[in-house]
């Protein structure tokens, strides 16, 4: 009795620990630099200023905050639309061949990400594979322009991140009851009512999951707008980016990231709001 | 009475696995009747089959007179209530039993009165808002068998309703759905592997065995006049001597039952066959020890192997003088209160002529 009270604390302060180490610290450091004025150079700030944090009310990041928002939001539409039908066909494939499309969805993850952008370059681009696919069936005339553009950053965020959104959702619609399709149907349903009565209520909790998981990364993902994207694909991760890394001005960059992770906070409160309920269903 | 669903010569095999062969039988208007028989033999399958959830390979199944080849589950008149209820847990119980409303395009508002009628005629009115799993599984229950009624249907099916509760709660149980179906003069097909469950709740009792109807008739018919060894044993515990015909009487026959030669009826549909099956119940036998004895009566001399005490009940397995071992059991009542056996004691066997079943052995 009293050990496992032990290891519980134990545990508790552990994890406590490794919070705060990794993510309270590291927020406070940042929201530091971000007051400072010399350049973030000093862990606590010589001259202080509220210079860096007035500069992101300029209407120029709201439409930058805007950019990165659609993007996100058209990466977790696309997820949720092309995610759901390929969970819930896993879910009715012959459980011998589930592992083997289960590894085939994970096995892209084992290289770097970006190495698998610049493929997706190779595959877009004007001299591309797909271009010259089309233009020697005689599809098209002239190359299309897949690249460097809103829609290949689109692409290239769905293609990272799709994942995320299909695996808690298969995880959820493995475990729905077969009976429960039998009894829908025995009480008249049809196919689409059964699908919007019967699977969609029950995987809301998981799409919620997926809708988390694929728009915040997608909200701070700054090497495939960069590298896909064109002259007016300007997100903030990539505004944090080219703050630190190539204007050398860190406190900016800290400013920023401080709005990044105080919108991303009020997006996971407005998620846990909107489940609160369920929550306590599940237990 | 009139047929309310007929099924003929149904045959089905999934994947060459298991097949339900030539299944021919009719199912009454009004009637409780079972589908028993051990797991695998094909109860449930037919459910599914009456139920629309597969397809026959061959024959026909009418409800109401009408074929319902190629029919689907969501288009027949009947509705099941499965066997662990398949409630959703992510809708409230109105929600639930206002299910197929709600398919049919009727507002939840207009629903709600037509929910709250059917909810308190299963004695669940006021229940509306909880949710399934607040529930227990006799509430959950009643709200399965709401959910299957909401759609009027002509017959419901219920796939071993009470598998999911425990003991105490499915003698309550039986009786309630008992009452619920004369109370509603509806048709009720239920499946169960619960021989018990099957004698105290049906009208008619459809016994299978791999595949194939055994027999079809009252839990009394079934009981008192099984056609077969494997009913008799199925339905009760069952005494069974197998044995070979001494001498053929003009009304009995004479066989040897456990060494001693005694006189049983003849079975009804045979002749005079070589072999037959003598059944005795346990509850048939009488046993007497060596000073009770009359001269009038015919006994089958045993050892007491066993005794054991079960309350309103004594139980005895008894050697008989060739080795066979019976089972007797015998009650307290007036003339017998005492009831007392001990191991190894020397006992007499008698039961009520002409209560034994013979059956000629094929």
């Amino acid at each position: 009795m009293t050990n496992r009270c032990l290891f519980k604390r134990l545990m508790i302060l552990s994890t406590s620990t490794w919070f705060l180490i990794m993510v309270v610290l590291p927020f406070v450091f940042m929201f530091l630099m971000s007051l400072s004025l010399d350049g973030g150079n000093t862990l606590w700030p010589k001259e202080w200023t509220l210079v860096h944090l007035t500069e992101l009310f300029d209407p120029l990041y709201a439409r930058i905050a805007w950019q990165s928002l659609f993007f996100s939001m058209m990466t977790t539409g696309v997820c949720l639309l092309i995610g759901y039908p390929a969970a819930l066909a896993l879910t009715q494939i012959p459980s011998r061949w589930k592992p083997l499309c289960l590894s085939l969805l994970m096995i892209p993850f084992w290289s770097s990400s970006l190495v698998r952008i610049y493929a997706l370059m190779t595959l877009l681009k004007a001299k591309g594979i797909i271009n010259s696919l089309l233009m020697h069936v005689g599809v098209v005339h002239l190359p299309l322009p897949l690249l460097y553009n809103n829609a290949a950053v689109i692409i290239g965020q769905v293609y990272t991140l799709i994942p995320f959104m299909i695996l808690p959702l298969y995880a959820l619609l493995e475990k729905h009851d077969r009976c429960w399709v039998e009894a829908a149907r025995d009480l008249g349903a049809s196919e689409w009512q059964i699908f919007w009565r019967v699977f969609w209520p029950y995987s809301l909790p998981a799409v919620g999951n997926g809708i988390l998981c694929v728009f915040l990364p997608a909200m701070t993902l700054f090497y495939i707008p960069t590298l896909l994207g064109g002259r007016g694909s300007l997100v903030l991760g990539s505004v944090i980016s080219e703050q630190i890394l190539t204007q050398d001005d860190w406190s900016g960059g800290a400013a920023t990231s401080v709005l990044l992770t105080l919108f991303l906070l009020v997006l996971i409160g407005l998620y846990q709001w909107c489940f609160r309920d369920r929550e306590g269903e599940n237990v | 009475m009139k047929s309310m669903i007929q099924c003929r010569d149904l045959a089905w095999s999934p994947k060459g696995l298991f097949s339900l062969q030539a299944t021919d039988f009719d199912i009454y208007s009004g009637e409780f009747l079972t589908l028993l028989g051990p797991s695998g033999c094909g109860k449930t399958s037919l459910l599914r089959l009456i139920g629309g959830f597969v397809q026959p390979d061959q024959g026909d199944i009418l409800i109401n007179g009408r074929c319902m080849n190629g029919v689907d589950a969501s288009d027949r008149p009947v509705n099941m209530v499965f066997q662990n209820y398949a409630l959703f847990p992510f809708m409230t119980v109105a929600e639930n039993v206002g299910f197929a409303l709600r398919c049919q395009g009727i507002s939840s508002k207009e629903a709600r009165p037509r929910v709250s009628a059917l909810l308190a005629k299963v004695g669940l009115a006021g229940y509306e808002d909880c949710s399934p799993n607040e529930l227990s599984g006799g509430q959950q229950q009643r709200v399965a068998i709401a959910r299957a009624l909401i759609n009027e249907p002509s017959v419901l099916l219920l796939d071993e309703p009470m598998s999911a509760l425990d003991y105490q709660l499915r003698q309550t149980l039986r009786r309630e759905l008992k009452a619920l179906q004369k109370t509603l003069g509806l048709t009720f097909v239920m499946v169960t592997h619960d021989q018990e469950e099957a004698l105290s709740m049906s009208d008619r009792i459809v016994l299978m065995r791999e595949g194939k109807i055994v027999q079809i008739d009252t839990p009394r018919g079934l009981y008192e006049s099984p056609k077969s060894v494997y009913a008799a044993q199925f339905i009760g515990e069952a005494n069974v001597f197998s044995t070979i015909v001494e001498e053929v009487h003009e009304d009995a026959l004479s066989v040897k039952l456990g060494g001693t030669l005694s006189r049983v009826r003849k079975p009804a549909n045979s002749d005079t066959p070589s072999c037959v099956h003598v059944i005795i119940r346990p509850e048939d036998f009488q046993a007497w020890s060596d000073d009770e004895l009359d001269e009038s009566t015919h006994y089958l001399p045993g050892c007491v192997e066993s005794v054991t005490y079960k309350g309103s009940t004594v139980e005895l397995q008894v050697r008989l003088d060739n080795g066979h071992l019976v089972r007797v059991m015998e009650f307290f009542d007036e003339t017998d209160d005492t009831l007392e056996y001990k191991q190894g004691e020397k006992t007499y066997l008698s039961w009520h002529a002409g209560w034994e079943v013979v059956l000629a052995d094929d």
